[in-house]
């Protein structure tokens, strides 16, 4: 039963009190009420979260940002009772805060990719990395022309779902096209072949083109970059929050990869990924106060911040 | 158990030695991180021998695990969450006190005892609300001015009381009492 020590009918600051503390026990510290509005006998209190984006410089924090997710629910009250009418459940809060947290995230790695092309098309490949993006520009620059029915018969049912995806991506970039069974160059790979004389140019050219005309199918170019793009849209999301280029932390990095990665090995080759990143020009190692750290480079930094129309939807939780 | 400290505006502070942890990339462990500064400062300087030997070495994920503190959403701090805290830890007595007064923060300070205060540390700073935040008293100044441990900005962090005053009166003034429990429990 709940045991209710307010004056009836509640006023606003009463309303806001129930809730607060029915957040506060129910949901956690991050999301709080907002302006408790009267409606029909029933105070409705706005459930806001602005969500803490802790910033350092290395591992000193330096200051605290706060992204604005706004709404995320609400909690009903009854007015004359003081009952809790309604509350949203732990696990809906908490999906729609991870829900933005991963719309920015993939935001500001498809402006990266997007810019970053060239940069990205330059990094080594190694065999074992499923891309079938790799495969079909590969064979297509070796072979001219894929016969769908006979060279995709080569692969298993489960991963030629994923290559008659991926064709349908690189269709939709122009850099192939379909003439009934045959998979063929399309003009802008025609180009790129024409302009550039080995093989090597011709598929990372192609592929930095793709990167940029595609940065949207941002999951299949994933399956390409992996984590030099997790590492890179890391660092670059923490500089776009604090407002300039941020340095940080090996151990914050090794962090950030054994939570997406979860796999030991991976965090193995991350000193390899730092040095390709920084080969290709997308990140820079610097030392502060005798410690090694790392940020994007200025001048990727400046093309992301001038992606207005990619990081249009989420320019306002960036406080 | 004290220490001097000059705060960056000259003036010459007692703090306690409360170890400083900072949060680095977890948003949403400040009370974790919080709780875990005052546990090994139990453990490790407080001044009862018993208490230093009855109190738990906890790393910051057993810690994560006993508050229940969830990723995104933070602690939830409650009646239940202390009680939970002082039968796992009995050589603390937690207790979530509310409406509290500088009187509360001096009364455990000058018992050498730190005490988690929570308060909106969005409102204090741009004056604008938003979550709810934990940090460390460690030290008061003569016209009530804080020294704080913040998980979020660092150790010793100098709080001007109306400053401070603000984004308490938001969280309802509450504080995380720890008192030292220096007697056994009769367990039959």
């Amino acid at each position: 039963m709940q045991v209710v020590l307010f004056d009836m009918p509640l006023n606003e600051e009463d309303a806001r009190k129930i809730a607060y503390n029915v957040i506060r026990s129910e949901l956690g510290s991050i999301p709080y009420p907002g302006k408790p509005e009267l409606k029909d006998g029933i105070w409705i209190v706005p459930i806001i979260v602005r969500y803490p984006r802790i910033l350092s410089i290395g591992d000193v924090p330096e200051k605290v940002r706060f992204m604005n997710f706004e709404n995320v629910g609400e909690i009903k009250i009854d007015a004359n009772k003081g009952e809790l009418l309604y509350r949203p459940r732990y696990y809906e809060v908490n999906n729609i805060i991870k829900e933005n947290l991963e719309k920015v995230r993939i935001t500001v790695e498809m402006a990266l990719v997007k810019v970053g092309a060239n940069r990205f098309a330059q990094l080594p490949f190694p065999a074992h990395i499923h891309s079938p993006v790799v495969d079909i520009l590969s064979w297509l620059l070796i072979n001219d022309k894929i016969d769908m029915a006979k060279d995709l018969s080569l692969i298993g049912v489960d991963d030629k779902g994923k290559y008659v995806q991926n064709i349908n991506l690189l269709e939709s970039t122009g850099l192939i096209r379909k003439s009934e069974n045959l998979i063929l160059p399309s003009n802008n790979l025609i180009e790129i072949e024409t302009r550039y004389q080995t093989l090597p140019e011709k598929l990372s050219s192609s592929l930095a083109f793709f990167f940029e005309k595609g940065y949207t199918f941002i999951d299949s170019i994933k399956q390409v970059l992996g984590p030099h793009l997790t590492i890179t849209g890391f660092c670059y999301e923490k500089s776009l929050e604090y407002g300039d280029l941020i340095p940080i932390s090996y151990e914050t990095i090794d962090r950030i990869v054994a939570d997406v990665y979860r796999q030991e090995v991976k965090r193995i080759k991350l000193p390899r990924y730092l040095i390709q990143l920084e080969t290709v020009g997308l990140l820079e190692e610097k030392i502060m106060s005798g410690k090694v750290v790392w940020s994007g480079t200025e001048e990727i930094f400046r093309k992301i911040q001038g992606e207005e129309e990619i990081l249009q939807p989420v320019r306002r939780f960036f406080a | 158990m004290k220490r001097q400290i000059i705060t960056n505006d000259g003036r010459k502070v007692q703090i306690l030695r409360v170890p400083y942890y900072y949060q680095s990339e977890s948003d949403w462990l400040c009370f974790v991180f919080s709780l875990k500064m005052c546990l090994d400062y139990f453990k490790n300087i407080y001044q009862s021998d018993f208490i230093r030997s009855n109190t738990p070495n906890k790393s910051v994920d057993e810690l994560k695990h006993l508050t229940h503190t969830g990723q995104f959403m933070g602690t939830r701090v409650d009646d239940s969450l202390v009680n939970e805290l002082s039968r796992e830890i009995p050589s603390i007595k937690f207790s979530l006190d509310e409406k509290c007064s500088i009187n509360t923060l001096l009364d455990n300070f000058n018992k050498n005892l730190p005490a988690i205060v929570l308060y909106n540390c969005s409102y204090m700073l741009y004056e604008e609300e938003g979550p709810g935040h934990a940090g460390v008293i460690i030290g008061i100044l003569d016209d009530n001015d804080l020294i704080l441990h913040n998980p979020w900005l660092g150790p010793e962090v100098l709080v001007k009381w109306k400053d401070f005053q603000k984004g308490w009166e938001l969280e309802y003034n509450k504080v995380v009492i720890m008192k030292p429990e220096t007697q056994t429990k009769l367990e039959v």
